[in-house]
């Protein structure tokens, strides 16, 4: 069945009829089309298809970096063929449920079910039900245990897999980490299946062996009668009991997509990018991404420099953007930015920061870049009061925020936006209100500037969004304020807010909540993302798609409660359904932040002190420079 | 190569888009048009101003959907380059179903490629067309005629005004020229929107159809 080449097209009549029809066509440069090589190989032997899904629209997976790089990782490989699946909206959604027409890709046009693999990014909770809409799509079965030789393996990765228990169902195996390295060893190990003398079980098995694959199948959860979870139960011996995460140990080394497709429509981040390093040194406590990446990894200023050319030569963009956790950080940044604008000047190309440091060398910088134009400056204090940022170990004091408000103003620039969240640990109404007190600060800065010289109104724009309690960050133990309280604290904070130039944008609560049950959620959760899945949701991340009810009565059916998982403090002695998932900080590390956290007391960054959190045994990056110490 | 230091040359560029590449919208189809300029590394001249883009300009806006065959558009280099050689460099970026199949450089009489434009003959097929055209469009008695609402107002196009040369090329296939531009413009869905509107075709028909745009008349050729 597979490679049988079952090609489709969609009719002109619908192209016609959707919205913005060219992100389902493909043809895009740099996009790889294998169709010819795909004959050279033999029936016995044919070419590996992968299907890379991006369970979101195009326009929104296109500027995914998880995509850009295993599409080239993957597509390097001569025997395989990684292809692009997206959701389709819902005008061509509804077309295709009607006509039974499948999920087909974007480079071939196969349905979903023809691929060898089927590998999902997965980024943020709330796109779980679009995964079994997509498969739905595409004719795969929905559950592990139900697909059998002839189906795909399906696969999962991505920032949000140190939890993957809430999809242990639905997927064949997971890839804990970085998964450019991960992905060749499968791929190698499937060109050994002979699917008429080995079973699916037993090759997923094989997978199981495979340091940083965690195969869910060989292993069962339990749970006491209260609800809350167990412990994790190996059902074949042979498995690891713990999965540790895998890393891409030199980044210089590693690959990057210096072709990278360009769409024929637009995307949100519509520019070339190059990776700075991976991890942040920082270790902001709600922060997960902070937490799992690490240790911090850079790649040298002259390799980046490299990429970023070649990049722009081979795509064309007129847009450099810059990746990374936290860009200011980059050792280098001063060299790298002097490099980088020469060069963009050059070619004609804009150079975007992103929200930097609150220094000084970041103002000149950003003069450099943005010369005639000053849109807004970023800053993300996350919380109001210095004890709360003690707190979460956000190294921010408000003198150095006022005296970046103050080089701002003075230098031009007129719109600040401030990113907060509420909800944090251990937040009173005082820590609220110290977010109006600070704008308040920042809109005086703006005051006293303006007597010196005529300034333009300043305008200040405040956005809040609720904290999440996720895996791996000291505050896994902490509980998620209630809806109720989340009303109370945006009306506490928009009533103390109304002064002339500022505008508050807040976030939605209700889905901030269902994103709290899934982040921490065990198995039993997997039913419920089926249940709303099966009442219709789906792309549940776009607020006019979001529907809470349906959330709350897939619970309800299933007899859990939203508060068990979210209000609901834990004890520190609690076990988690993710424990066994080894993001490659220790619990021990964890706990001794959250007591930390609790103090009041901060925890220095990487490059000053290393505070022993795990990260030590993958030898590399920022670890190195305090291994060497150490030994002296 | 021959390369001449000297201030602005306008360069006409025709490209051919096949039914893969139909779909681009105009915008789209600009900026993609742009970044396969950069990635052949032409010496673009820039508009002036805060946000400075390589200069180019169509010279008609093409619909979602309908391919073409000999469509201009303008660059502006600022050194001269030989017209061969920019159309391989640009056929060697340009992303599948789009091909460049001619380039002019502009000596005398240089206007702008939107201002010379007048009429653009389109072929279209679509089921019963060709029948549908020769029983009724050319029965001259019976009324044709379509509108449009764009920003609240509605404006009523009468079709034969707008187009001369029909031709039919068989049952299902017509070729004509229409009116284009910016003073009378009549976009070839408007005309089968027209027939689907008197029951001469079905509306399945029109949105099916496939639509060429083959060649855009200027001013001066
Ligand atoms: S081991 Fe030390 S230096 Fe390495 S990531 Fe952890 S705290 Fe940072």
């Amino acid at each position: 069945m597979r490679n049988s080449k079952k090609n489709y097209t969609y009719p002109r009549a619908v192209l016609r009829q959707v919205e913005n029809p060219a992100q389902y066509l493909g043809n895009e440069w740099n996009s790889i089309d294998k169709s010819e090589q795909m004959d050279h190989w033999s029936k016995k032997q044919p070419m590996i298809r992968f299907g890379f899904c991006f369970p979101d629209v195009y326009e929104i997976g296109m500027s995914n970096m998880a995509l850009r790089i295993l599409y080239d990782v993957i597509n390097q490989r001569e025997d395989t063929w990684c292809e692009r699946f997206f959701s389709p909206q819902g005008d061509l959604r509804a077309w295709m449920q009607k006509e039974s027409f499948p999920l087909i890709s974007i480079e071939s046009k196969t349905p979903l079910s023809e691929y060898d693999f089927v590998g999902f990014t997965l980024q943020y909770e709330l796109s779980f039900p679009t995964i079994l809409d997509m498969l739905h799509l595409g004719n795969v079965k929905l559950h592990s245990l139900a697909r059998d030789e002839t189906d795909p393996i399906v696969i999962g990765g991505g920032p949000i897999v140190y939890n993957p228990e809430p999809l242990a169902d639905f997927f064949d195996l997971f890839i804990i980490g970085d998964g450019e390295e991960i992905i060749h060893e499968v791929i190698d190990l499937y060109q050994t299946w002979n699917r008429e003398q080995e079973s699916r079980e037993s090759f997923l098995l094989r997978c199981a062996k495979i340091d940083g694959i965690y195969v869910p199948r060989f292993y069962e959860a339990e749970y006491y009668s209260d609800g809350k979870f167990k412990n994790i139960k190996k059902l074949e011996p042979e498995v690891p009991a713990k999965i540790n995460k895998r890393i891409v140990r030199d980044l210089n080394k590693a690959n990057i997509p210096l072709n990278p497709i360009v769409p024929n429509t637009s995307i949100v981040h519509d520019r070339a990018y190059i990776e700075l390093f991976r991890g942040c040194p920082r270790g902001c406590r709600f922060c997960q991404a902070g937490m799992v990446y690490r240790p911090t990894r850079e790649r040298e200023v002259d390799l980046l420099v490299e990429q970023a050319q070649q990049i722009i030569a081979a795509t064309g963009y007129d847009q450099l953007g810059l990746l990374s956790l936290s860009t200011g950080d980059y050792s280098e940044l001063e060299k790298l930015s002097e490099k980088l604008l020469e060069f963009c000047n050059e070619k004609r190309v804009n150079l975007s920061l992103p929200s930097l440091r609150l220094d000084s060398f970041s103002f000149e910088l950003m003069e450099k870049v943005s010369k005639t134009r000053k849109t807004g400056l970023t800053f993300a204090p996350e919380a109001g009061s210095q004890r709360l940022r003690d707190i979460i170990n956000k190294d921010i004091s408000e003198e150095d925020l006022l005296d970046a408000a103050r080089i701002a103003f003075s230098g031009g620039w007129h719109t600040i936006k401030l990113y907060f969240m509420l909800g944090l640990p251990f937040e009173t109404d005082e820590d609220v209100l110290a977010i109006a007190d600070l704008v308040k600060k920042v809109l005086d800065i703006h005051r006293e500037e303006n007597l010196n010289k005529k300034l333009r109104k300043p305008q200040i724009h405040v956005s809040t969004s609720f904290f999440i309690p996720k895996a791996w960050t000291p505050f896994q133990w902490q509980s998620q304020i209630s809806i109720t309280k989340m009303q109370e604290k945006q009306s506490l904070l928009a009533n103390n807010l109304r002064y002339r130039g500022v505008k508050y944008f807040w976030h939605e609560f209700e889905n901030s909540t269902i994103q709290g049950v899934i982040s921490r959620g065990d198995r039993k959760i997997g039913k419920v993302i089926e249940d709303v899945w099966r009442s219709g949701g789906w792309l549940e991340s776009w607020d006019e798609n979001f529907s809470y009810e349906r959330w709350k009565n897939a619970m309800d059916e299933n007899n859990l409660s939203i508060d068990f998982y979210t209000s609901r403090k834990r004890e520190l002695d609690e076990d988690f359904p993710w424990d066994h998932i080894q993001a490659g900080v220790t619990k021990e590390f964890l706990i001794h932040e959250y007591e930390k956290a609790e103090k009041g007391l901060i925890t220095t960054e990487c490059r000053e002190d290393c505070h022993y959190c795990g990260s030590m045994i993958y030898q590399t990056g920022v670890c190195l420079s305090h291994v060497a110490s150490q030994a002296k | 190569m021959s390369q001449v230091k000297q201030n602005e040359y306008r360069y006409r560029i025709f490209y051919a888009r096949s039914e893969i590449a139909a779909f681009t919208a105009h915008l789209d189809l600009l900026r993609l048009f742009q970044r396969t300029l950069k990635r052949a590394d032409f010496p673009m001249a820039y508009t002036q101003g805060f946000n400075p883009r390589p200069i180019m300009e169509f010279a008609l806006p093409i619909g979602v959907g309908i391919e073409t065959r000999m469509e201009p558009f303008d660059v502006i280099l600022t050194q001269m380059l030989e017209a061969q050689n920019i159309k391989n460099k640009l056929n060697q970026n340009l992303p599948n179903g789009i091909e460049i199949m001619k380039v002019e450089l502009l000596t005398k009489d240089i206007k702008n490629v939107m201002s010379l434009v007048y009429a653009a003959e389109y072929e279209i097929e679509a089921e019963n067309l060709g029948e549908a055209v020769e029983t009724y469009y050319f029965d001259v008695s019976k009324p044709l005629i379509v509108s449009r609402e764009r920003k609240g107002k509605t404006r009523t196009f009468i079709i034969r005004e707008y187009i001369k040369d029909m031709q039919v090329l068989n049952q299902n296939r017509i070729k004509f020229i229409s009116k284009a531009g910016s003073q009378a413009n009549l976009r070839p869905d408007l005309f089968l929107k027209s027939l689907v509107n008197v029951e001469q075709i079905s509306k399945y028909a029109a949105l099916d159809a496939i639509i060429i745009r083959k060649k855009v008349y200027l001013k001066g050729d």
